[in-house]
């Protein structure tokens, strides 16, 4: 306990030290392309539109994450399976190495410039991360946890249930901590185009019209929104992987 | 009765094992050792059931062994536990993949645990325990599901000379209680003589039986101090060496 006591102390120092430079940096350079980060913290907390747009990207990114990890785990975890492994791999293997970012202006013209395209956008990019690191992960289990479960009369189910999920589980964990940083990042781009709502959408539009403490307003928020999200896997990660 | 007939394991084109014959009668120990690489474990992965013999073929009572052999426990030396279940979990796995009721359960695993000395250990996992602690649990696990051999594989390989003797004398003590056959795969010459009653000296890989060595005196605490048993462990060691 005390060492994560040392480590919120720690995450308030560096905070405040950011802050303090961001303050000087607005001071020194007085330019209205940096405003001062008082001014920016104010107006996150007055603008309720700020509110709203964040809500629509944290949904955005939630059902991404939903989407991506329930169809990643299943491929990634069977890939110990030949039958899957035979029909999985090629297409990771021919498929991940594609910037599938590009795959934007595709998926709005068959998805539509709703919230769908960006999702699907999102979650095409998780999915192959997650899946990736997760047929890793299962094809790692040593031979041994295995016929040390088999010999006590397992079926296969139980091979899953008992050593292959939860052998995978931190690699998934880290998987998903990776994933979040990607997520917010496509999330971005996937919100500069074609829309009228979500963070990114705030950060292109207060960028245009000049308003910079809105702009900023809008960044830091969506930062704060990768470190929630960030901090949420974490915990759930110590809860589901209590025996590392 | 475990009957092991003309087992030949080749993995790809490599032979691991070359016609091994030999049989262990009902409730007796028998000891496997060799050179490492020799194929011990992969012998003993096939008695269990786990791996299939490309030639020949294993009975149990006189019936094939073609899938995990339910009657058996297998105790491998390092990753027979599972790190991500507590004591209590992985003790209590055999029972709960068999199905017997939580009741039964319980009852069985607080007494196992009583008797294996880890009460007050139930909840830790085993990163936490020590080495000795931790074969402890790989055994009582085995155990909890009575079975009537007991497959052990280098068990005791990772501990240091003093906890190893404590667990020999341990596994000795267990062993005349349940009146379980034990077949032991070991790389130590003491622990073979100690534990064995019948010794199976395999060669090199391909592991083919070199020699079977009688060892009857075997099946006492004291006997590890006795004339016989350092004979034993000479003549053994003359029959590894002898090419």
């Amino acid at each position: 306990m005390q060492a994560s006591e040392a480590n919120y102390k720690g995450y308030l120092i560096t905070l405040l030290s950011l802050l303090f430079l961001w303050e000087i940096a607005s001071y020194l350079l007085s330019n209205p392309a940096l405003p001062n980060p008082v001014d920016v913290l104010a107006l996150m907390i007055s603008r309720r539109e700020l509110l709203s747009h964040t809500a629509v990207s944290l949904l955005r990114v939630m059902y991404s994450l939903a989407l991506a990890l329930s169809l990643a785990f299943p491929a990634g975890i069977f890939s110990r399976e030949k039958v899957v492994d035979t029909a999985v791999s090629p297409i990771i293997y021919l498929l991940y190495p594609i910037p599938h970012i590009v795959l934007l202006p595709l998926y709005i013209l068959i998805f539509g410039i709703g919230d769908l395209s960006r999702v699907l956008l999102i979650a095409t990019i998780l999915f192959f991360q997650i899946a990736v690191t997760t047929r890793d992960a299962a094809k790692q289990v040593s031979e041994y946890y295995i016929y040390s479960i088999l010999s006590l009369g397992a079926s296969k189910f139980d091979v899953y249930r008992h050593v292959i999920i939860p052998a995978v589980m931190p690699k998934i964990m880290t998987a998903l901590r990776i994933s979040i940083g990607t997520a917010i990042a496509v999330l971005f781009f996937a919100e500069s185009f074609a829309t009228t709502s979500g963070l990114g959408y705030l950060i292109i539009d207060s960028w245009s019209r000049a308003d910079y403490k809105m702009m900023y307003a809008a960044i830091t928020t969506m930062a704060l929104l990768g470190f929630i999200l960030y901090v949420i896997v974490e915990s759930v990660e110590r809860r589901v992987c209590r025996w590392l | 009765m475990i009957s092991v007939k003309n087992v030949t394991k080749f993995f790809d084109d490599l032979k691991a094992l070359d016609g091994v014959t030999f049989e262990v009668e009902r409730g007796e120990s028998c000891a496997i050792i060799g050179p490492s690489g020799c194929g011990k474990s992969t012998l003993l992965l096939i008695i269990a059931g786990i791996l299939k013999p490309s030639e020949g073929e294993v009975k149990v009572d006189g019936n094939a062994v073609n899938s995990p052999l339910r009657s058996a426990a297998l105790i491998l030396q390092d990753f027979g536990l599972f790190p991500w279940k507590t004591v209590y979990d992985n003790v209590a796995l055999g029972l709960r993949l068999r199905g017997v009721d939580r009741e039964t359960e319980k009852k069985k695993i607080k007494e196992l645990l009583k008797k294996f000395g880890l009460i007050g250990f139930e909840r830790a996992y085993p990163k936490q325990l020590s080495g000795g602690m931790k074969q402890r649990v790989a055994i009582a696990r085995a155990i909890a599901i009575e079975p009537q051999i007991l497959l052990m594989d280098e068990p005791l390989s990772s501990l240091d000379a003093l906890s190893r003797e404590e667990m020999q004398n341990f596994l000795l003590k267990l062993w005349k209680e349940t009146g379980t056959t034990m077949v032991l795969v070991t790389h130590s010459i003491e622990e073979a003589v100690f534990l064995g009653k019948k010794i199976i000296v395999l060669t090199e890989r391909p592991g083919k039986i070199k020699a079977v060595v009688e060892n009857e005196e075997a099946g006492d605490e004291n006997y590890r101090h006795e004339e016989v048993f350092f004979e034993r462990c000479k003549l053994l060691r003359q029959i590894i060496r002898a090419t």
